[in-house]
């Protein structure tokens, strides 16, 4: 008699190299090697006793927070204190909110000719070249647009074009529309498959596929992303301070600057409140896609179709957010703060042009041979290039894992699920004291949480390299934070949302929470923590090419460097370079995420 | 119905789109009002204080010449520069290296006056009392294993010179000789150096004379903490560059009237914006050797 | 002319044989059931038939026109005409009910008059959609999101798309299977009349034997991607099921 064949279970990364406690020291040994490899000690978390003294002066001012000026007004004519702040808090928003009206066209626009699932099924030779010719340029546009982050278009454009009001709005919307058009053409490519079956399948042409099915389909997806990427896009302004223009990041270095501590938590209260703020527009929108928020059901009981037509469910919510979201779109467009001293147009045209010849290698310059460019960028890489980029890449790698780790652990205490009495859908005994005890790590947690990943890393970062002077250690963990509030938030919704019927065994075996987590919840999640993983790394990747800007050896360091010698070739080098190492990250953790998608679904 | 919201949005982009541009501002129609002369400078100290000090060398300068004048601060030393070039400013209170790269990269532009005491200027290396070190008069080899700082890092006596001095005494470039990562100040310029150094955030620091002799004189620097452990050799700093442009906007001979009207100045509200007491004519060919320093450093081509 | 003619005609996936060698004809407005156990090719079998997928061998015709011999727009065209309900239903969830009806007719329309027909449609077509709803016993939820509906309204929604379709053939992969048993017995005979009074080929997969007896006069039969039985209802005994159903213990062990 034959053998009965193994059963086979699912298979999950971690089984394929080894399992997951293999994995799991793995990742522990990658964070040590990066933080060694990188020259980090642990011993250089200690701040100094300077830095210790600020920490006193600077947790003491927090409950404190300016509401005049510190020192006094500044000048006769000075505004007061807080129309200041108020007026720095709507140009951020301004920006964020004009580069976001900008990125959607882009989006939009990109998506479209990134995404093949509209062509026509047989076209004729011309065209097809033509469509696979937009398919390709806009794919590479979009890939290269996305690599570069937005500090460094602003100060790209601040260069080349001089100082204008539109600089910040041109350094965010590039990027972001970039990333929209490739988030929103993978987003419809996704769904091509259902409205194939579903649209094709019934006569449809593929345009209509596309508009009807694949749009419609993703359309929840594409909105939600978007209202992330708004709030991203807060953020991004905020720290566009950091090269001059005048936005909230450039009030905080200020003010850092002066010593206005009071005023500094001030600043740094009204964005956090800003931001948290439209994270929570985001979400009321949002809940009213999910279907979380149940529309009104007709309550009569044979409805003619004219009665169904004027009951029909309507969302006053949604009218009045986009209406207003419209109308302030337009008033912040049309208010866009003047040039002091506006720069006529051949002046701008004239200063791109020897910007675009000054970016040509210098030795290309001299002697007009391209060959030329070979010796210099090997030298470029060799001298400090290589080491740098290594050095942005450990960076990224150690905040990435310690921020994965934290967020894994942090589940513990953060996800609904886990602390609420009735886990599970379980009844787990009755205790009033350890209700509340719950209750309070539950709403403790995801209030750090929030603070962490509304927090601009940038200025995260800036504010530790006070404290903890010039190593490596502020970049990292101002990073980790907040990819540790973001990572905390996306699993806690994988935690949450997660059918509850294989982790309820573990519960009614006796088990207490932290057994159901670590033995049933997570070998379940496993496998989508990691995807979230990857992707948050790939965007460490490219958040730390513009971190050493701050004054640490890397990638941003060395194009600082080179703008201060005005050797803007340098410059494009490196900018390149962070440009590349971007494009790595984001081809491997596509190929490792697409990995784990395929074991998700086996 | 399709969201009603995703539409908007979309409409209010491209209405809104269709209708942004830059407003100019009244100052630059081309009316016959005339143009105010912008003139800015390198941010050596905090920004907040220059732009108070810098006003009343607008208003001086404002009488004297009879054309509005308004100052106007730069970001950062690379600013300052860049805005010289593309004919933002035309007027700046630039550095030694600073100006050698804005003359550069402008033809015609001149340098016209400088403080009297400016052709023989000098940083000093300040170092905390902690430290132990003592003022001496041979180059203070015992920093090597202290913390360091630089001015900015576009500064000729926070960055440029005190590189150059080290290499001359030590045969070594900064990154070789100290052992621990070596610093800038990012903003702040000359003041942010003092205070790291004061404040024991840092161990030794290089700044110029002038800026540590002033805040010590005004009381907002305490000179037994931040002690001057070395004055280094002389050089050639600051000065005011003008644009070629000005003889253009404001009439043949405007930049000889300018430089009249600097050199002539015994404002001393004015003259406070610069921290000199007297300011001296210029010209290109001073600062010839920080352009060579420059070119060794590789700060310059 | 035959509504489907297929000689011997095989599909096969790399190594897996889905179908092996069918020989079937259908003729118009013919009632067909298709029967047997999960994995025997009935949906592979369906999404032939509406060419979905092509055959690895063999020949396969749909309304008269070989398949291989098609242009994409006269596939469409002939799409059109043929209305396919797939396990999974595919409705597209955002969107509302009478949005996914309107779909029905996207074969027929072009790509600015289906946009018109989902922004703005028109009072007699929204008067239609109503009365194919009524008739299925959900025209309250005429505007309501389709992902709001429970399961069974789902599979009524889908059904009166096909129905709003207005096809000569319907194809139809299992579309009772969550919906009760008496909520079930009622859809099928439903779908029956229309298709009899309108002279509809309906071809539908179920896994109730019962109701295929019932209420389809000829009953196919697939085991392993080969024909079983193809019969009448009447001859569908006990034997025959067995042969299509009988489940061996090497199966019973996989």
């Amino acid at each position: 008699m034959s053998q009965p064949p193994p059963h086979r279970y699912p298979k999950s990364l971690a089984s394929v190299i080894g399992g997951k406690r293999v994995l799991m020291v793995l990742l522990v040994v990658v964070l040590f090697s990066c933080l060694y490899l990188a020259g980090i000690r642990v011993s250089s978390l200690k701040p100094s006793e300077y830095g210790l003294k600020l920490s006193y002066e600077f947790l003491v001012a927090a409950v404190q927070p300016a509401l005049s000026y510190e020192a006094g007004p500044p000048s006769a004519d000075a505004p007061p204190f807080l129309l200041k702040v108020l007026t720095a808090l709507w140009l951020t928003f301004q920006y964020a909110l004009c580069s976001m009206s900008v990125a959607l066209v882009i989006g939009f626009i990109g998506g479209f000719f990134s995404s093949s699932s509209w062509w026509p099924e047989n076209p004729n030779r011309p065209l097809k070249i033509a469509l696979r010719g937009f398919f390709l340029i806009s794919r590479f546009v979009v890939t290269l647009g996305r690599s570069v982050h937005e500090l460094i278009w602003a100060l790209l454009i601040l260069t080349a074009l001089g100082t204008t009001p539109l600089a910040g709005i041109i350094a965010i919307s590039i990027p972001y529309g970039c990333t929209l058009a490739k988030i929103f053409s993978e987003m419809i490519d996704e769904q091509a498959g259902i409205a194939r079956e579903t649209l094709s399948s019934i006569g449809a042409k593929p345009m209509q596929n596309w508009l009807f099915g694949c749009l419609p389909l993703a359309f929840t997806d594409m909105l939600s992303y978007t209202l992330y990427r708004f709030e991203c896009a807060l953020r991004s302004s905020a720290i566009l301070g950091f090269v001059g223009i005048p936005t909230i990041g450039y009030h905080i270095v200020q003010a850092f600057e002066d010593f206005h501590l009071l005023e500094l938590w001030t600043y740094l209260y009204t964005l956090l409140a800003m931001i948290i703020l439209s994270e929570l527009w985001g979400k009321s929108i949002r809940a009213r896609f999910n279907g979380q928020i149940a529309e009104k059901t007709n309550a009569c009981k044979n409805p003619s179709l004219k009665q169904l037509k004027s009951q029909r469910p309507k969302s006053w919510w949604l009218r009045i957010s986009g209406g207003i979201a419209l109308a302030t779109t337009i008033f912040a467009w049309l208010n866009i703060p003047a040039a002091r001293y506006p720069l006529s147009w051949q002046r701008r045209l004239s200063n791109l042009e020897s910007f675009f010849q000054q970016i040509v290698p210098y030795p290309v310059q001299k002697s007009g041979d391209w060959a030329d460019a070979w010796p210099w960028a090997k030298n470029l890489l060799a001298e400090s290039g290589t080491e740098a980029m290594l050095m942005t890449l450990y960076i990224a790698t150690a905040a990435a894992i310690m921020a994965g780790v934290g967020a894994v652990l942090s589940m513990l205490w953060a996800s609904a699920r886990l602390n609420r009495m009735q886990s599970f859908e379980t009844y787990t005994g009755n205790s009033r004291t350890e209700l509340w005890r719950r209750r309070l790590t539950r709403t403790a947690s995801h209030f750090v949480l929030l603070i962490a990943r509304s927090s601009p890393e940038y200025i995260l970062a800036f504010l530790l390299l006070q404290i903890f002077g010039p190593t490596a250690w502020p970049l990292i963990l101002g990073l980790a934070i907040h990819n540790f509030g973001l990572m905390g938030r996306l699993y806690s919704e994988l935690v949450d949302n997660h059918p509850a019927e294989a982790s309820k065994q573990s519960l009614l075996a006796g088990g207490n929470r932290v057994q159901t987590y670590f033995g049933a919840i997570l070998p379940q999640v496993f496998n989508r923590y990691l995807l979230y993983f990857f992707y948050r790394w790939e965007t460490c990747v490219r958040d730390s090419t513009v971190l050493g800007m701050l004054g640490i050896l890397s990638l941003g360091f060395l194009i600082t460097d080179a703008k201060t010698r005005l050797f803007y070739d340098n410059l494009m080098f490196f900018v390149l370079l962070g440009a590349l190492l971007v494009f790595i990250g984001d081809m491997l953790s596509y190929w490792i995420r697409a990995k784990l998608r395929q074991l998700d679904h086996s | 119905m399709r969201n009603q919201s995703l539409t908007l949005l979309a409409l209010g982009a491209a209405f809104g789109l269709s209708s942004c541009g830059e407003k100019s501002s009244p100052a630059a129609d081309e009316s016959a009002e005339i143009k105010p002369l912008v003139f800015s400078a390198i941010p050596d100290e905090k920004v907040s204080d220059q732009d108070a000090k810098f006003q009343a060398m607008a208003k001086y300068l404002s009488a004297t010449l009879e054309v509005p004048v308004e100052f106007s601060i730069s970001a950062d030393y690379n600013a300052a520069v860049q805005r010289f070039k593309n004919g933002e400013v035309h007027l700046v209170w630039f550095g030694g290296l600073s100006g050698v790269q804005a003359r550069d990269a402008v033809e015609g532009a001149e340098a016209i006056a400088q403080g009297a005491e400016d052709p023989k200027y000098k940083s000093y290396f300040i170092a905390h009392s902690s430290t132990g070190l003592a003022k001496s008069d041979e180059f203070p080899a015992g920093i090597k294993e202290f913390s360091f700082t630089f001015g900015s890092p576009q500064s000729t006596s926070g960055r440029l010179m005190p590189t150059w001095f080290i290499k001359q005494f030590t045969q070594q470039t900064p990154e070789e000789f100290f052992t621990q990562p070596v610093q800038f100040q990012t903003s702040g310029g000359h003041h942010s150096t003092a205070k790291a150094v004061e404040s024991g955030s840092v161990q030794v620091g290089a700044l110029s004379y002038k800026k540590y002799d002033s805040m010590v004189a005004d009381g907002e620097l305490d000179p037994t903490k931040a002690v001057i452990i070395w004055e280094t050799p002389f050089y050639a700093d600051y000065n005011f560059t003008a644009h070629p442009e000005l003889n253009e906007i404001y009439g043949d001979g405007f930049t000889n009237k300018l430089q009249k009207a600097l050199i002539e100045c015994t404002d001393a509200e004015a003259l406070n914006a610069v921290n000199r007491s007297q300011l001296i004519e210029a010209n290109n060919e001073e600062f010839e050797g920080i352009r060579v320093v420059a070119q060794e450093l590789e700060m310059l081509r | 002319m035959a509504s489907f003619h297929l000689s011997n005609t095989s599909v096969q996936f790399g190594q897996f044989h889905a179908l092996k060698s069918l020989h079937i004809d259908i003729q118009p407005a013919e009632r067909l059931a298709l029967i047997g156990t999960s994995g025997s090719g009935k949906t592979t079998l369906l999404k032939l038939l509406n060419a979905q997928i092509t055959a690895s061998q063999g020949e396969v015709q749909i309304l008269g026109e070989k398949v291989d011999t098609l242009s994409p727009k006269r596939l469409r065209q002939l799409r059109s005409h043929i209305a396919f309900i797939p396990q999974h239903l595919g409705l597209i969830s955002n969107l509302r009910v009478f949005q996914n009806i309107m779909l029905g007719r996207v074969g027929k329309r072009s790509t600015l008059g289906t946009l018109r027909d989902l922004a703005m449609p028109a009072d007699e077509e929204m008067q239609k959609i109503f009365d194919i709803l009524n008739s299925l016993g959900i025209a309250e939820k005429l505007y309501q999101r389709t992902s709001s509906l429970s399961g069974g309204q789902q599979q009524r929604v889908a059904l009166a798309r096909a129905l709003y379709q207005n096809p000569e053939v319907l194809l139809a992969d299992e579309p009772v299977s969550a919906v009760d048993p008496a909520r079930a017995r009622s859809m099928v005979q439903l779908l029956n009349k229309i298709a009899s009074e309108n002279k509809l080929t309906l071809i539908m997969s179920i896994h109730n034997i019962e109701l295929a007896q019932e209420f389809f006069p000829r009953v196919i039969g697939l085991r392993g991607g080969e024909i079983s039985y193809d019969g009448t209802n009447s001859q569908l005994d006990p034997a025959a099921l067995e042969r299509i159903y009988k489940l061996n213990t090497d199966e019973l062990s996989q």
